[in-house]
């Protein structure tokens, strides 16, 4: 049996700054964690403050570590090098009354030497905080508090701590301990034991339960919940500072946070639970959180939400820190009760647990050669393009963006793992691969195959956050055990890549994007004689086609019906004869505009490439078409309330990992809308042999089309939940059913709700087009489709630029992505050459017209558009008004809003001052 | 944004009843067996909803497609289709055979990989088509 002078149960961030403090002595040291990685606690979800020493009052123990340990964190700050900014805190100040409760706080803040601390009125704190609402009237600035990344915190604690000779033992739940002789046997669950003269208990959530294991006082840990939102980096409401309301006699008060990656947190909530593993999030008040932050902050939106999420206080009856060697069993010290300020104070608490170990009897002698600073952890989304591919040069993974959201590279996941962290959670937190606004739906299939090469496990054994958060269940038939085998940079089919890409290069036109879009406005542009070169990070062409294996694709276009690869490859092969130069398993990372006092020959855009290959390139183009498709929209969109376990995905993710990677995601599947994505995917989770309880569909229509409801659903029995909404997921670790509520006058009827038994929830619940780099390069984009708004020739807002298929919005069929994206090239070859450009009239959006794109039409020429209809109509009539007066009327068989309508418009005898408008009758 | 003038569509409970899918409209239909064993139908819009109703009664079919198990392709999947629809019956039997099939890369699309499975005349066919990707470039790459 191994044995350590100290041993430390629970690696939170108490756990973790004690175990670094003592690494500093000659002392051997083990830190003991009950979960799959270290920080999966308390200290994972929290706001990440660092406190201004004003919130608490003196007699408390916690008032006086919470001012020490923020003076600490500077320090460590530059040995460590986790995301830390002392961005100062502000409260603000709506009445009189409130002024009089801050002046309080003040007071207070003074007692415990909180630096800097100052009183404001309102000229001053709107100065310090612009984003405040008009409506507050003064309040406080605590200039030494600030914000942390809390679980980089403790990684970087713990990774310390290892270098200094500390062992950090995972998954050991402390399940016995006894004492003989001198000294203690702890076990865990598992049957792995450690003896150790002193016990450090940092239990968190389950001190009291440690506590009793080694006989020693009773004590109990109320779990305490705070729920939050987390709001996407493009918000407009991230504050300078952290803002704090008043505080009410139980809690601070909800908070809106600026994080160190430049997202918001709001939040959180307080409410006393039972349960220790109690961390769902309640949709009730998830809606109050956002509600209080708006009265901070009004531009806070719940459209900017990506995710909800919470975590339990562990408190103690009287609120304060319980830190001391315990009165009944000596040399066990407890740290328990660390509930707010527990982050602020974490270093401090180590200072105190080092002093009390020494008063037991533990001597501490200086290490002589103790490490005190650790290496930068890379972020290849913070490097600009020449670090970025010196980084390559040094490893060519830095050239392979795993996760688009936060453009976080193979080398990154790999830092992460060699780091310890080997669940999705632990790289997630790590690198933050899966923690942008799509939640991993691009990323997770990728992670998971990263994570079978570099630690040998089999897809089925990667987790969430360790066993029993399984992320598939199986293979399908003849799938190998180990991905390792089948990276994704393998040889493109038939490619032919461009030589000295690396080198700055110039093309007429850059495509980003290689589905059908892309390669369908390439095609035009090729014809015409121009020089197009398209770019795909995929490592073959086709977009999202190649997993969509099911037939019903070109249908209009061919008048045959082809499955998706099939249509695809179509396409692939015009590009081919077409010559068309295309880069794949390349990144798109930004486009700009060349500086407006270029040399005309210079003129055009520069678009930065990366790729495992190349490295950082830049080719300049005189213009671009912007088709980089679309994402699906996600839990945090939604906003389903419950626990986060491991099996809820986007119908996408599952459909990748079912049909390219011939994993199995889950035997007994809920899905979420019945779009058509969610309805291809009940049909095939049956014919991969898993069960499909229901489909629940919020609206009281479907949104799928009748075929896929008769083959997808009735053909197998399957019901469709209509009018129904998830109004929770359960499961802890892994997902166990969901509640499904009916709807009535528009809000769920919770008292007849009821249970459905299911391993994996798969999400279907719209697509939105993927605009990160154009929303970059300043396009202007349409608040109904989410795409550029274009004019007649679907150029953006910039000129040169151009949009065709979902990026620039939703399509139903492929074939009017293709349709629209040969128009798209076409214009972009009349732009290329130079063709005047038309006058044009702007289209209105008339009755029962969701939207029309184009949205205008060309003076003396006839053009195509699609709008979406708002209603269902068997018969109805599409009119074009001129200036009020009907002069044109289409009939339709039948419309619905999940079927997009397409309308010729007739410009010829159009004045440009003409007025015109669409409408449905 | 329900239709004033059309029905909803809810799950078939009844093998009589049948949403209509040659068109979009989806009219519900009612099929009733006569005693000369003719079908009479009800609900359609059009008589396209009656020769509907009367494949899915006699002879009803579907296009299967699935993935086969593929080595030393870059991706271990390879995507199928029968050639022409399968009756209903035989689904199970034909997926059967799909994923019975162990394939080596290359593969090229409309490859037919097994003629008339099961004696049902109909072919399971390539969709997609696959290169070799060498074992050593595959190690470079991991
Ligand atoms: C499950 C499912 C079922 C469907 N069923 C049907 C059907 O039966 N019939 C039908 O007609 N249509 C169907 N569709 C719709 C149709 O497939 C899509 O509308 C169409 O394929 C979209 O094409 P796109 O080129 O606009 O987008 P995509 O195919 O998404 O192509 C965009 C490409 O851009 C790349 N890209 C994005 N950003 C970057 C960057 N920064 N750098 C480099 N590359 C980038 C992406 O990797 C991707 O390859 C279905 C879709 C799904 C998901
Ligand atoms: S019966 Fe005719 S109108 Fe009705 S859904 Fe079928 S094809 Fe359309």
């Amino acid at each position: 049996m191994d044995s350590v002078r100290v041993a430390i149960i629970g690696a939170g961030v108490s756990g973790a700054a004690i175990a670094r403090r003592l690494s500093e002595y000659d002392l051997s040291v083990a830190l003991i964690e009950k979960e799959a990685d270290v920080s999966f606690g308390t200290s994972k979800a929290n706001s990440g403050i660092i406190h201004g020493g004003f919130h608490h009052n003196t007699k408390y123990l916690k008032a006086r570590l919470e001012v020490q340990g923020a003076g600490m964190y500077p320090q460590l700050h530059r040995e460590l090098g986790f995301p830390y900014r002392r961005c100062g805190i502000v409260v603000a100040a709506f009445t009189p009354e409130e002024m009089t409760a801050v002046e309080h706080l003040y007071r207070q803040g003074v007692d415990n030497d909180s630096a800097g601390i100052e009183l404001c009125g309102a000229d001053r704190i709107h100065g310090l905080e612009p984003k405040l609402h008009s409506d507050v009237i003064g309040g406080l600035y605590a200039p030494a508090g600030g914000i942390i990344e809390p679980y980089r915190f403790v990684f970087a604690l713990v990774e310390n701590a290892e270098q200094n000779g500390v062992r950090v033992l995972r998954g050991f739940d402390v399940c016995d301990a006894t004492f003989s002789g001198d000294a203690f046997t702890v076990t865990s669950g598992d049957g792995r034991s450690i003896r150790a003269d002193f016990v450090v208990n940092a239990a968190g959530l389950h001190a009291d339960e440690v506590s009793a294991r080694f006989g020693a006082e009773s004590f109990t840990i109320h779990p305490r919940k705070g729920e939050y939102h987390l709001l996407d980096r493009r918000t407009a409401a991230c504050p300078d500072r952290v803002v704090f309301p008043v505080p009410t006699s139980v809690s601070k008060g909800m908070l809106v946070i600026p994080t160190v990656e430049g997202t918001v947190l709001l939040g959180p909530t307080a409410d006393a639970v039972d349960a220790k593993d109690d961390v769902d999030t309640d949709g009730s008040r998830l809606g109050e959180i956002v509600t209080s932050a708006q009265r901070l902050i009004p531009s806070v939106s719940a459209k900017d939400i990506i995710t909800s999420f919470a975590g339990l206080r562990p408190a103690l009856d009287d609120g304060d820190f319980l830190i001391r060697e315990s009165s009944a069993v000596p040399r066990l010290i407890q740290v328990a009760g660390i509930q707010s300020p527990g982050l602020t104070a974490a270093p401090a608490v180590a200072e105190l647990v080092k002093d009390l170990l020494k008063e037991a009897g533990c001597e501490l002698t200086e290490r002589r050669s103790f490490t005190r600073t650790l290496a930068p952890v890379r972020r290849s989304r913070l490097l600009d393009d020449e670090e970025l591919h010196d980084a390559w040069r040094a490893d060519p993974d830095a050239g392979e963006a795993v996760c688009r959201c936060e453009t976080v590279t193979r080398d990154e996941v790999r830092a992460a793992i060699a780091a310890g962290h080997t669940t999705l959670d632990g790289i997630k937190f790590y690198s933050r691969a899966g923690a942008g606004r799509c939640q991993g739906a691009f990323c997770t299939p990728r992670l998971i195959q990263i994570v079978c090469e570099e630690t040998g496990r089999s897809a089925t054994e990667v987790t969430k956050r360790g066993p029993g958060s399984e992320l598939l269940v199986d293979r399908l038939p003849g799938t190998p055990d180990t991905p390792a085998v089948r990276t994704g940079t393998t040889r493109p089919t038939r490619s032919r890549t461009t030589p000295n890409a690396g080198a700055d290069r110039r093309v007429d036109a850059i495509v980003i994007g290689g589905g059908a879009a892309g390669l369908a406005a390439a095609s035009e542009i090729a014809q015409a004689g121009f020089h197009a070169l398209v770019v795909d990070r995929e490592p073959a062409l086709g977009g999202i086609l190649r997993q969509c294996i099911h037939n019903g694709f070109g249908l209009q276009e061919f008048e045959e019906e082809l499955t998706g690869p099939e249509y695809a490859e179509r396409y692939v092969e015009e590009a081919d004869q077409h010559r068309i130069d295309r880069v794949t398993s390349t990144t798109a990372l930004a486009i700009r505009g060349a500086a407006a006092d270029a040399p005309t020959d210079a003129q055009g855009f520069i678009t930065t490439l990366l790729s495992k290959r190349r490295g950082v390139a830049h080719v300049r183009s005189r213009a671009v078409v912007l088709a980089m498709g679309s994402r699906e929209r996600n839990r945090g969109s939604i906003q389903i309330p419950g626990s986060r376990p491991a099996g809820v995905m986007t119908a996408g993710a599952a459909q990748r990992l079912i049909n390219i990677e011939g994993m199995i995601p889950g035997k007994r599947t809920v899905i979420v809308g019945s779009g058509d994505i969610g309805l291809i995917m009940a049909r095939r989770m049956k014919l991969i042999g898993a069960d499909v309880e229901a489909v629940i569909e919020i609206q009281p229509v479907p949104s799928g089309i009748n075929r896929n409801i008769v083959q997808c659903l009735d053909d197998f029995g399957i019901p469709l939940y209509l009018g129904h909404v998830v109004t929770a997921i359960h499961g802890s670790r892994r997902v166990n059913g969901v509640t499904v509520a009916p709807i009535e006058n528009g809000v769920p009827r919770t008292d007849r709700s009821f249970q459905i038994d299911c391993d994996t929830v798969l999400l279907s619940v719209g697509l939105i087009p993927e605009n990160e780099l154009s929303r970059e390069l300043g396009v202007r984009l349409h608040t109904q489709t989410n795409g550029p708004i274009v004019d007649a020739s679907l150029m953006t807002s910039v000129p040169g630029v151009f949009a065709g298929g979902n990026v620039l919005h939703i399509h139903d069929l492929v074939d009017y992505v293709a349709e629209e994206s040969r128009r798209c090239g076409r214009a972009v070859a009349a732009y290329l050459n130079g063709d005047a450009a038309t006058a044009q009239v702007p289209i209105a959006a008339g009755s029962n017209v969701r939207y029309v794109v184009p949205g205008s039409v060309r003076v003396g020429a006839t053009s195509t558009h699609y709008l979406r209809s708002m209603i269902a109509k068997v018969g109805a009539k599409v009119e074009v008004t001129v200036d009020g007066e009907v002069v044109q009327t289409a009939r339709e068989h039948h419309v619905q809003p999940s079927e997009m309508i397409s309308v010729e418009i007739d410009g010829t005898s159009l004045q440009p001052d003409a007025s015109v408008e669409v409408s449905i009758r | 944004m329900i239709a004033e003038n059309q029905k909803l569509v809810t799950i078939r409970r009844d093998e009589r009843e049948r949403t209509c899918i040659v068109c979009p409209i989806g009219c519900r239909l009612t099929i009733d067996v006569n005693d000369d064993r003719t079908l009479s139908v009800s609900g359609n819009r059009c008589k396209r909803g009656k020769e509907y109703a009367e494949e899915e009664f006699r002879d009803p079919r579907r296009t299967v497609t699935a993935t086969c198990a593929i080595r030393g392709a870059a991706v271990a999947r390879l995507p199928v289709r029968s050639s022409a629809g399968v009756p209903v019956d035989a689904i199970a039997g034909f997926l059967a055979r799909v994923y019975e099939l162990r394939l080596d890369a290359p593969v090229s699309r409309a490859t037919v990989l097994l003629s008339d499975v099961d004696g049902s005349g109909v072919d399971l066919v390539a969709t997609a088509t696959m290169e070799r990707v060498d074992a050593e470039q595959e190690e470079d790459d991991g």
